[in-house]
């Protein structure tokens, strides 16, 4: 009896032990996809030990490993094209889809475990330097030296409080794309695509009148689509001189005439039948582009995805920057990743910061930049980026792009721009559902979005 | 105390032999002592903390600052909280009272015994099982302009424009209640059947002999009966009302223009969209007090019967 007792009581110990154990490795690991198929990146915590103890050890031949966080399966192409050239540093992807990116972000920060570079969006900077997550990458900047940024890039792409905390990593910029065969049916000039408000407006009505397509693929406020009133209503805006808020941040401007312009603008292809549902939950816009249902659509910079999906579409395919309201300068929103290095990897491991160090400076060569254009088809942040031969040939989708890089704009930057997104979106969403005047709707968004910056 | 007092106590203590406790239950108990402590009370008392804080630096030496009362100010002043607070309220008419009475007169068909009551029965359950993300999926898939209930509608002719059922400031909010009337009516019945089954025979008899009606026998036996059953869920439609995240963020993410916005998806976007942590948690304690109070109240309102 006193035998099978002792033997329960030793199941009920290792049960539990079992059960402590598998409590404390959850933490450890990513939970998330790895590029390299390993199996997961291991674990942060895991794996910086084991880095560690290889090179503490003195054993000399261990790679020095390190994990870039990123948030699309194509951004995982940097681990490779990066170990190519580097035999003691390796880096390991580890790819999250964006919500969660970041509430595990701060999960892996608050536990002493953060991966030690991070594809971190733009938007995300100022609040992760507010909350002293982020190192300062100012002197790495610096030792640098490159001076072919694009302009709008800096300042605000990478500074927060007068300091540095992230280089641009790779840029996403909106456009519209266009269909050279759709504008050729509608009487269109495929080579002109229209540049202010008002040629957009009548070439839509052509498109419209003469095929059977719907003019535009746009998504403005759905609620679904969080971001997009920036990165498709602001270029529209700032075209226009307009801005989100004030130089000081202290006031909304967004009730002011380059908004309402644009608004209007929205809101008369809306109720002409000239777009999709810009209010639809249903975030992409290239989808009924590709399919050939719209002649246009309203992108970010990454289609080169289109010319595997859709050849014909490829061949046909004109891009342009965004409408502008007569005498205004078109515009589009430079988004994307800034790459940073969370300060506790400063702090925790010297060696560590200098491999993602070394991994950053690649990421702004000309090796890095290529990858960026031509593994992963997004922007890269320098001018040399996009002279090589690749973009050379392709220069028919390229030359807007860079148009776009040198008069596009940074995003608003601000600790609660996401916050401010929400009265933004609301205000769209009630001027093209007809609730409000595109007056009434952005003024309520102004007194919101200066109650947001009021708290500081 | 008095002097006999005093000496019982002091031989009680001395013949305490700790040897003859068993510890063994203790002992199994112990690793779900460890796992509450662990995952439930640690949590929540740190969270109950953090409420009356705020995060200044992330990080294991992360700095929090000490607000008081400022983050449950902060909620409970911000507009759109009572906003999310009333259409929580109109929502839980979805997740309560419309079900609730669909699932009692389904319970009360079945339990009469009709043909194919099995059948019916597993049939009206079957969307208990179904994923709230998936059944969000396939009514956004239905509700869309270009989905089954806009081609019906426009095939016998009773619209001549697809409506928008989920971007709609109107009808955003009752699309989805759609979804959850049609997922919470079988749960509701299930429990309410089981209450109707357990109901004595012999009182109904009684009622029948003394001439009662059939309305006279359901008010004056059968819903004083069910109080129990009914109550359980009440107070499971409060708590899920308050919780319900899946059902709004799949179909329309609280808008358009947070014109379905409830309180857990505000809630969410405060806590984990803004990195708001303090007020995040503040917000998380308030719902967790309105669910209380709510369902106390239900429960008095009961005669305090025992669920």
């Amino acid at each position: 009896m006193q035998e099978i007792e002792r033997r329960r009581l030793l199941q009920g110990i290792a049960a539990a032990g079992t059960i402590g154990l598998a409590g404390c490795g959850g933490g450890g690991g990513n939970g998330d996809g790895s590029s390299d198929g390993n199996g997961g990146t291991g674990g942060d915590g895991g794996g910086t030990g084991d880095t560690q103890t290889a090179n503490g050890g003195g054993s000399g031949s261990s790679p020095i490993q390190i994990t870039l966080r990123e948030r699309d399966d194509p951004m995982a192409a940097y681990a490779p094209a990066f170990n190519e050239g580097h035999d003691d540093i390796e880096v390991k992807a580890s790819i999250q889809p964006p919500e969660e990116k970041y509430r595990s972000l701060i999960s892996e920060i608050n536990a002493g475990n953060a991966p030690e570079v991070v594809g971190l969006d733009v938007i995300y900077l100022p609040r992760f330097v507010e909350l002293g997550a982020l190192a300062d990458l100012g002197p790495l900047y610096n030792e640098m030296g490159h001076d072919d940024y694009f302009d709008p890039l800096f300042p605000d792409f990478t500074t927060w409080n007068d300091t540095i905390h992230g280089l641009p990593f790779w840029i996403d910029c909106s456009v519209y794309v266009y269909n050279k065969a759709h504008f050729e049916e509608a009487g269109l000039d495929p080579e002109s695509p229209p540049e202010t408000f008002q040629e957009f407006l009548d070439a839509s009505r052509a498109i419209k009148e003469n095929t059977d397509y719907t003019p535009l693929a746009l998504n403005l406020a759905g609620s679904g689509s969080l971001g997009l009133e920036l990165f498709f209503f602001m270029p529209h805006v700032w075209a226009g001189g307009g801005k989100l808020f004030n130089e000081e941040m202290t006031e909304s401007l967004i009730d002011q005439q380059p908004a309402i312009d644009a608004l209007k603008f929205f809101k008369t292809m809306y109720e002409e039948d000239l777009s999709t549902d810009p209010t639809s939950n249903d975030t992409w816009t290239l989808p009924p582009f590709i399919n050939q249902s719209t002649s246009m659509a309203f992108s970010a910079g990454y289609i080169s995805h289109i010319a595997d999906q859709a050849p014909e579409v490829w061949e046909n395919m004109g891009t342009a920057m965004f409408p502008k309201p007569e005498g205004g300068t078109q515009s589009s929103f430079l988004g994307g990743n800034a790459v940073v290095i969370p300060e506790q990897i400063k702090q925790q491991s010297p060696e560590k910061f200098e491999a993602a160090k070394e991994f950053i400076r690649w990421s702004q060569s000309e090796d890095g930049m290529r990858t960026t254009v031509e593994d992963i088809g997004y922007l890269p942040p320098r001018q040399s980026g996009l002279e090589t031969d690749y973009v050379e040939e392709q220069s028919h989708l390229y030359d807007e792009f860079t148009r776009a890089m040198e008069q596009g704009h940074a995003p608003p930057m601000h600790p609660k721009i996401i916050q401010m997104q929400d009265p933004l979106n609301g205000a769209l969403a009630r001027a093209l559902l007809g609730e409000q005047t595109p007056e009434e709707a952005l003024s309520q968004a102004k007194s919101e979005i200066d109650s947001i910056l009021q708290q500081g | 105390m008095s002097i006999t007092g005093l000496q019982n106590r002091i031989v009680r203590r001395l013949r305490f032999d700790r040897s003859e406790i068993d510890w063994k239950p203790y002992l199994y108990l112990l690793p779900a002592f460890v796992m509450i402590a662990v995952f439930l009370a640690y949590p929540l008392v740190d969270t109950f903390i953090l409420s009356f804080q705020e995060v200044v630096t992330l990080g294991i030496q992360g700095e929090k600052r000490w607000v008081g009362l400022a983050n449950y100010e902060a909620v409970l002043t911000d507009p759109l909280f009572w906003r999310s607070a009333k259409n929580t309220i109109i929502f839980s008419f979805g997740m309560l009272v419309i079900p609730l009475f669909l699932g009692l007169g389904l319970a009360m068909v079945i339990n009469r015994g009709i043909k194919g009551k099995s059948s019916l029965r597993a049939l009206i359950f079957v969307p208990v099982v179904v994923p709230i993300v998936v059944a969000g999926i396939v009514f956004s898939w239905i509700l869309s302009p270009n989905g089954l209930l806009n081609w019906g509608l426009t095939a016998v002719g009773l619209i001549e424009r697809p409506i928008r059922f989920l971007n709609s400031i109107e009808l955003s909010l009752p699309s989805v209640m759609l979804m959850v009337v049609w997922k919470r009516t079988g749960y509701y019945m299930v429990i309410l059947l089981a209450g109707l089954q357990g109901l004595p025979n012999d009182v109904y008899e009684a009622a029948k002999i003394m001439g009662k009606s059939r309305w006279a026998m359901f008010r004056y036996i059968t819903l004083p009966l069910l109080k129990p059953a009914i109550l359980i869920v009440v107070v499971l439609g409060i708590i899920d009302s308050l919780r319900a995240f899946a059902h709004v963020y799949v179909m329309t993410g609280g808008g358009p223009s947070n014109a379905s916005e409830i309180l857990s998806t505000h809630f969410y976007k405060v806590a984990f969209s803004y990195f708001n942590f303090g007020k995040g948690a503040a917000y998380g304690f308030i719902l967790f007090g309105m669910a209380l109070v709510l369902s106390v109240i239900a429960i008095k309102l009961s005669g305090g019967s025992e669920i």
